[in-house]
């Protein structure tokens, strides 16, 4: 009798011992291991419509990077050997059976194919893909140049509920709320044995805009009581109509099935972000629904830029102006990831300079700004987007090891480190969740690394004869 | 053997309390008084010291938002400072008389931009620096036959609000005498909605910052009639900013920019009595960020200087402010 109460007090010691133990102490990193590898997404945070029944400015489209290294005894070497490795990636939140059973990603299957003609939202094996034909899982492909580094473009991620605290976004369409920051995964298989060498998780960003919201409310001042998207693209279309064009776009029926839409903006207005650099046009076949005021031989594409005409005529246009927001020029979250997300989120949130905190237009500048450089002439490009350099100066890689992908800002475009092998956000994360951030899922991978949420300092995740206290890394490129 | 039960309990009772004890820490805390006043004159003060690329005041608007909120928060508005705001306002006039976006932005000017401008200067007894009658020229040069005010020379049309901003502007410049009062008057009444409030668009449905900017129009121009008032104060009531409207479902976000328009709207009528004072301190109180006590313009956004004036003014209507600086 006594022995058996001994060992249940035993037992139950342990398991509330345990407990009080599992609720208090901090996770502790993964298992280390010689093989590395350090994913990111491009942008920090990527935009996608709710709703694609009748307008589309941005499809779901996201892109992931991610760099593999062997620490050695010494030097680490920077794994590109295709034909021993593979890279895998996933989302774990977004599978094929999660997305299609979602209403609104259904809503992009099924106008996708009228948005982007030619376009199948699912592969022949029957699998979810996006417009590069990128599927919610798979291998990424190796890009070599400079530097080598993993890459997959275009998943066709979406924000999901998921019944969890992480389900932060607010709905602009009054629906529940959905997570905006997904998991991914990425792991380093060595093809022969298809052993896993090394796992990473990492932020997949993806979120509604502002643009739904603001739209409802302007429906409602034009007589709606509670809009509908359909009476908001109505009124939206009326407008653009105002404009120099004279094309009231919800007067377009792609689809022949007499109800506007849908139509996707860059079909007029060139967008770089769509991977096009010529407008392609209205696809051939749509139809004019009656009431509309011009002719076929008036749709036209635009010589401005989507960025252009969107950020020009909002910041400028007296009845934004002066029934709507007179500000709209800084409040980038009226159009940007604000709704609970706030994808501006990393290290500089935290920081100041000369005592004030550092807003988007401290990098980016104003839209009067831009607006009156005519910056937005040349979107996504390095020549417009914020430099490093501005405020850090220069030594600290940027423009080292230039990636020439054609699009995106010297952050994106740069590599350093070690003869510039090492991508900048393959230690620093995205941007706009650049480490450590104030999101704590940006951070999980470098505290898995390094036990650190900074950007990657610790000589040691990488080098078999440096130390472990963390600290600023050489930046530049020679032999480091 | 007794003993052995009862230390055992003992053992156990007091680990399931500690553990209790950090649930209840977790999940149970209790509410606190949200809103720090001193983060949130920090906050402003911190804008006020941009000065490298986003220099401040980047425009005319956040020349006001930053210096009314500073006065509210009876925060001392130094000689440079306001030597700062008031050359870059006078940098801002334009050969016109018009005031433009900001400083070495754009070269259009706007009475949107000239109102800001005017109300800044206003507050720092600055009037006189600017051109005072090239700027009554330039609004009265936009007014319309119709009474209205455009924003802009280059503009088709106008609207309640650019005609709004254009009587607050020479309602500054005290030079409202130089308009036809009635037909501005007349004017502004074709955005009313029977027995309701003022629309954005003529013959839609009313709308808060409407009926504030026609209010306070009409109010200038001495054009408010009983009937208009009581029918105001009625919509007023009935929106959901009032705080009296607990059970209705929008399929739209509040916003604090609609709630100071509704709160303004019902001060300019001596009818803020109406309102649940309570409820309007619990919506701005819900959107403080703690993080940098400014204010976000509606659930789930960050801080902005406008939805930061914004949440000041309502507390400062309210009679909030003093009580709320008090609470800290």
């Amino acid at each position: 009798m006594k022995k058996k109460l001994i060992v249940f007090s035993v037992i139950a010691l342990t398991v509330v011992c345990s407990f009080v133990v599992a609720d208090a102490a901090p996770s502790k990193p993964a298992k280390t291991s010689n093989y590395k590898i350090m994913a990111s997404n491009d942008l920090g945070m990527h935009c996608v419509c709710p709703t694609f029944d009748f307008v589309m400015v941005l499809p779901p489209f996201n892109t992931f990077r991610a760099q593999a290294f062997l620490k050695g005894s010494e030097e680490p070497s920077l794994i590109s050997d295709t034909s021993r490795y593979r890279v895998a990636y996933s989302v774990l939140e977004n599978t094929d059976s999660i997305l299609k059973a979602d209403p609104r990603y259904q809503n992009w299957m099924k106008n996708s194919p009228k948005l982007f003609p030619g376009f199948n939202p699912v592969n022949s094996a029957g699998k979810i893909q996006g417009l590069t034909g990128a599927t919610l899982s798979g291998d990424m492909q190796l890009v070599a140049g400079s530097t080598a580094w993993w890459e997959v473009k275009g998943v066709p991620v979406f924000p999901v509920v998921t019944g969890t605290n992480t389900d932060i976004m607010i709905d602009p369409l009054g629906g529940p709320n959905r997570t905006p920051y997904l998991t991914g995964q990425v792991q380093l298989i060595d093809k022969t044995t298809n052993k896993v060498l090394a796992t990473s998780q990492f932020t997949v960003p993806v979120a509604n805009g502002g643009c739904c919201g603001c739209h409802l409310k302007l429906a409602e001042s034009y007589g709606y009581a509670n809009p509908t998207p359909l009476e908001s693209f109505q009124v939206m279309g009326k407008l653009h109509g105002q404009n120099s064009s004279g094309i009231d776009i919800s007067k377009l029926d792609v689809d022949g099935d007499g109800v506007p839409g849908p139509v996707r903006c860059s079909w007029c207005h060139v967008d770089p972000a769509m991977g096009e650099t010529v407008a392609p046009g209205v696809p051939a076949g749509y139809k004019i629904l009656p009431g509309a005021t011009f002719t076929s031989s008036q749709v036209k594409t635009s010589k401005y830029t989507f960025s252009d005409v969107l950020h020009r005529f909002h910041s400028q246009d007296s009845v934004v102006l002066s029934s709507y927001d007179p500000n709209i020029a800084k409040n980038c979250y009226d159009c940007h990831p604000g709704n609970g997300v706030n994808c501006y989120r990393d290290t500089h949130t935290t920081k100041t300079i000369n005592g004030h905190q550092i807003w988007c237009t401290d990098c980016h500048g104003d839209l009067n700004y831009r607006v009156a450089t005519h910056s937005m002439d040349q979107p996504w490009s390095d020549q417009t987007l914020p430099k490093c350099s501005n405020c850090h100066g220069t030594g600290y890689g940027e423009g080292n090891g230039w990636l020439n992908l054609g699009i995106f800002g010297s952050f994106l475009n740069s590599s350093g480190h070690h003869d510039n092998k090492v991508l900048c956000s393959t230690c620093h994360g995205s941007p706009h969740g650049l480490n450590p951030s104030t999101l704590a899922k940006d951070n999980q991978q470098n505290i898995n690394l390094q036990n650190d949420p900074r950007a990657i300092g610790n000589c040691s995740v990488c080098h078999g004869d440096q130390g472990s206290t963390w600290r600023v890394p050489p930046h530049s490129g020679g032999g480091d | 053997m007794k003993k052995f039960f009862a230390v055992l309990v003992l053992v156990l009772m007091s680990l399931s309390s500690f553990t209790s004890s950090i649930h209840a820490k977790q999940t149970t805390a209790e509410p606190q008084q949200k809103i720090d006043l001193a983060m949130t004159l920090k906050f402003i003060q911190g804008w006020s010291t941009r000065d490298k690329w986003d220099k401040f005041p980047e425009s005319p608007s956040f020349a006001y938002y930053n210096t009314y909120s500073l006065k509210a928060l009876n925060a001392e508005i130094g000689p440079e400072l306001r030597t700062k705001i008031v050359d870059a306002l006078k940098s801002c006039q334009m050969k016109d008389g018009g005031f433009s976006a900001g400083p070495g932005h754009g070269t259009e000017s706007n009475t949107i931009f000239t109102y800001y401008s005017l109300a800044t200067l206003d507050l720092l007894n600055a009037l006189d620096s600017i051109d005072r009658q090239q700027a009554i020229a330039y609004v009265r040069s936009l007014i319309q036959k119709d009474g209205s005010i455009k924003a802009k020379a280059a503009d088709a049309g106008a609207t309640l609000a650019t005609t709004y901003y254009g009587v607050a502007s020479l309602g500054l410049l005290h030079a409202l005498d130089t308009v036809d009062r009635k037909i501005v008057i007349n004017y502004i009444n074709t955005y009313r909605e029977d027995r309701k409030g003022y629309c954005l668009i003529q013959g839609k449905i009313s709308m808060p910052g409407a009926t504030f900017m026609a209010v306070k129009s009409l109010s200038l121009l001495n054009g408010l009639t009983p009937a208009v008032r009581t029918e105001v104060v009625d919509y007023l009531t009935r929106t959901r900013y009032s705080g009296r409207m607990k059970h209705n479902t929008y399929s739209t976000l509040p916003n604090m920019q609609d709630m100071v328009a509704v709160i303004e709207a019902l001060a300019e009528l001596s009818s803020l009595n109406v309102i649940n004072r309570h409820s309007v301190y619990q919506f701005v109180e819900s959107l403080y960020v703690p993080e940098n006590g400014g204010f976000g313009p509606e659930p789930g956004l960050g801080t902005t200087p406008p939805s930061t004036y914004y949440a000041l003014v309502c507390l400062e209507k309210i009679g909030e402010l003093g009580r709320t600086a008090g609470r800290k």
